[in-house]
């Protein structure tokens, strides 16, 4: 039976073992496929990409997303939710951890790009969990509104700035870090999630007090 | 103070303030020659001249090289040469550097210690551009051979046999004052490596005559002798391998010889004394140099190269644990506590594992460089290099080259393609270019060699061997036509008994020298007199500029032997 304050079980497993098991597909996809380097060429187009950290970026992002939809169907009590949230989006990390010690052995000599992504990933997964919390809060947008609206937001942060400012989407600033490109846009892009957060945050502790004065 | 105290005193003024601008005297001077014979073949390397002048000698700084390729059409690049100076006086500097496109000018920068600039020149290259090789014609003749041939007068010839790039065959004429010796050198090294030495005698032949000479010379013990008619030749025996060509009244004419990789054809009569008919039937008989090339063996080694990369299984195994880790524990453990402590315990785990596994496991490198290196030594000595360079990483590359050499680099067609800017800091030895993942570089570069190995071939079926080198790996003598395999040699000096001599089909050498082997084995005269051919081969794994770099080298060594007792 499922415990209100549980970090993990069974109602919530799915969205972990969706994080898992796409990010360990993504790490298989990182190992470059080619045994001798004249097999390189035809797969380099996949090798140019840290597609396990763009992978695990995005699906950190979706996880935050559902645990902040679960945490709001299980009517977790504001003042806990937030903090179990953050508890929930660390284990979503320390589950994805052996997989990023793994990746060391795919960008040797980038250690510091890789604690980067991860404080990003962090952050922008409790910003995902938070805003999702809001979002699909009994008083703010009924569920089949909620839905759709938080994802084509989360969709539209994540590929929009692609193609002006890589850095700005989850997707693309795995590639910026660990690439030789100008790194235009990083303190931005950490910026934002942690902003989004920090007033997600604070907008759930006015409902709560809206909640309490009703 | 009086009018010529004060035109005086205008005067210091005048010439202080002039010296300050640098433009009075004592001002740097750079004069730069580029080209052989004025002439030059674009992707190729030649001779660049350079004369300093107003600076205070001894001088210590550099010469930069800067030469922008391409158009908007084709993409553009630009090469750099960077030039240690260390100057005692005033002279000409020689070196042999990479030119990659004529229609743009080639300017140098020379500096000082401190890297400030003091003097520049630019020269056209347009006006030096030839299409194709071309024969260089030292001397005095009668007439030009056919090919557009450049005429240069001896004192002018290259120093450093890289330049010779360029040239399809060399021809001596009359040399007044005859070779200088280091020049000689120079061209000896050119046709060691593949060049084409054509040489009139006659009664011209002692004016050219110097000890290296007469090694290049398929004859040996000449002499001259009158045909009967007021006109010399000359005579000799013919050396071991020596091809007579043409006759005229049942006397030699044209005779070719090996040396090395290359031809030496030499003509018994003075350049003056040969007539229009006879001038036409040597021309036919002269082969263009074929200079060895290691580009396309060692492309086809690095494509072989294995990739370091993480493996498969164990990543299938990684998440393949981790996802039944997850499931299992969550569904089956129903103590929130005890869940935590369990997850806690296998992702815990799976990390130490993950972790050491990386430890011991091989890294992604970002850069692959195999670089083939062919040792050939007669009487004189070269060494040439290739490296093929590939990137798995988008980061740019800091090769950094055992040797200080101006490697040329090979250019496609299109410069739109890649990025294809190089430079090269010959003080330091790094060649610094830009690779994107999954693009390749090619390079190659040539030095004078060194004395490596001493081989004496005596009586009694034994050879001696000095091997200055550290030990090869295995190593086969060729004598006589017979191959005999000799295995390792160890550095200093070992002897080897020859037994039996390994078939035809047999000869050959092991791993990826067998491929270096196979490309410039045709080129060497292997047949006639004592040869051994070495190979060393190794690999290292080396960090630079924070990138994984895996170093393959196979250097095979061709060293013609000589014969005691």
């Amino acid at each position: 039976m499922a415990s209100p304050d549980a970090l993990i079980d069974e109602e919530t497993l799915e969205p972990f073992l969706v994080l898992v098991l796409l990010c360990g597909v993504a790490l298989l996809f990182s190992v470059p496929w080619a045994q001798r380097v004249k097999e390189f060429s035809l797969f380099s187009f996949l090798s140019r990409l840290p597609i396990y950290f763009s992978a695990h970026a995005f699906l950190m992002g979706v996880l935050g997303l559902n645990l902040g939809a679960t945490s709001a169907a299980r009517g977790e009590p504001r003042p806990a939710a937030a903090l179990l949230l953050a508890k929930r989006v660390l284990l979503g990390q320390f589950l994805t951890l052996p997989y990023l010690l793994f990746a060391r052995s795919l960008y040797p000599g980038k250690e510091a790009a890789l604690l980067l992504i991860l404080v990003y990933t962090t952050a922008f997964s409790l910003a995902c969990a938070l805003g999702g919390r809001l979002l699909e809060g009994p008083t703010r947008v009924s569920s089949s509104r909620a839905f759709p609206l938080k994802y084509l937001a989360f969709l539209f942060y994540c590929l929009a700035p692609l193609p002006a400012l890589l850095a700005l989407s989850p997707l693309g600033l795995p590639a910026v870090l660990l690439g030789t490109q100008a790194k235009e846009g990083v303190l931005l892009s950490f910026a934002v999630p942690t902003a989004a957060a920090a007033l997600f945050f604070l907008l759930l502790r006015r409902k709560r007090g809206g909640e309490s004065s009703a | 103070m009086g009018t010529l105290e004060r035109r005086l005193c205008g005067a210091l003024v005048g010439a202080f303030v002039l010296a300050l601008s640098g433009q009075g005297f004592g001002a740097a001077r750079l004069t730069l020659e580029v080209g052989v014979a004025g002439s030059l073949v674009p992707n190729t390397c030649t001779s660049v001249a350079a004369r300093i002048s107003g600076v205070g000698f001894p001088f210590a700084g550099s010469l930069v090289l800067r030469q922008p390729m391409g158009n908007a059409w084709r993409g553009e690049a630009t090469s750099t040469v960077r030039i240690p100076l260390t100057l005692l006086g005033t002279g000409l500097q020689e070196w042999a550097i990479p030119i990659y496109d004529a229609t743009r000018p080639l300017e140098g920068v020379l500096l000082d210690a401190s890297g400030g600039p003091l003097a520049s020149a630019t020269v056209n290259l347009d006006a030096l551009r030839r299409d194709a090789p071309f024969p260089l014609q030292v001397g005095t003749f009668g007439q030009p051979v056919t090919g557009d041939p450049a005429f240069v007068d001896p004192e002018h010839l290259p120093l450093l046999w890289q330049s010779y790039e360029g040239i399809s065959s060399v021809w001596l004429g009359r040399l007044s004052s005859g070779l200088n010796p280091e020049r000689c050198a120079a061209l000896a090294r050119w046709i060691l490596a593949g060049g084409t030495l054509v040489v009139f005698t006659g009664r011209d032949f002692y004016l050219l005559d110097s000890p290296l000479l007469r090694e290049l010379l398929p004859i040996d013990l000449p002499t001259l002798t009158e045909d009967g008619r007021g006109s010399f030749y000359l005579s000799g025996q013919a050396k071991s391998g020596g091809r007579v060509l043409l006759r005229q009244d049942a006397v030699p004419l044209l005779l070719e010889g090996d040396y090395g990789a290359g031809s030496v054809f030499v003509v018994t009569k003075g350049v003056f004394d040969v007539d229009e008919a006879t001038w036409a039937a040597i021309s036919s008989h002269i082969t263009p140099a074929h200079v060895l090339s290691l580009s396309s063996p060692t492309k086809a080694l690095l494509e072989g190269v294995r990739l370091r990369r993480p493996s498969y299984l164990v990543a299938a195994g990684l998440v393949a644990a981790s996802v039944l880790a997850l499931a299992t524990i969550v569904l089956r453990v129903g103590r929130p506590r005890r869940r935590l402590l369990l997850l806690a315990i296998t992702t815990g785990s799976l990390c130490l594992a993950s972790g050491l596994y990386t430890i011991w496991a091989e890294r992604v490198a970002a850069l692959y460089q195999y670089i083939t290196i062919v040792h050939v030594q007669d009487t004189v000595a070269i060494t040439m290099f290739d490296m093929e360079l590939f990137a798995t990483d988008d980061r740019p590359v800091r090769v950094e080259v055992r040797d200080p050499l101006p490697w040329l680099e090979e250019l496609p067609k299109s410069l739109q393609v890649a990025r294809f800017d190089i430079d090269l800091d010959l003080r330091n030895g790094i060649a610094s270019l830009v690779l994107a993942a999954g693009e390749t570089r090619s390079l190659r570069a040539g030095d004078r060699g060194q004395a490596l190995l001493r081989v004496d071939r005596f009586e009694e079926s034994e050879v001696r061997i000095v091997n200055r080198e550290a030990a090869l790996g295995q190593a086969i003598l060729f004598d006589g036509g017979r191959a005999y395999a000799l295995g390792s040699i160890p550095t200093g000096e070992s002897r080897f008994r020859l037994r039996d001599a390994i078939p035809a089909e047999d000869v050959t050498l092991e791993k990826d020298a067998a491929t270096v082997f196979a490309t410039i084995a045709g080129a060497f005269p292997f047949q006639e007199g004592t040869w051994l051919v070495a190979s060393r081969e190794g690999e290292r794994e080396k960090r630079y500029s924070g990138l994984e770099i895996e170093v393959r080298e196979v250097a095979v060594y061709v060293v013609k032997g000589g014969r005691n007792g």
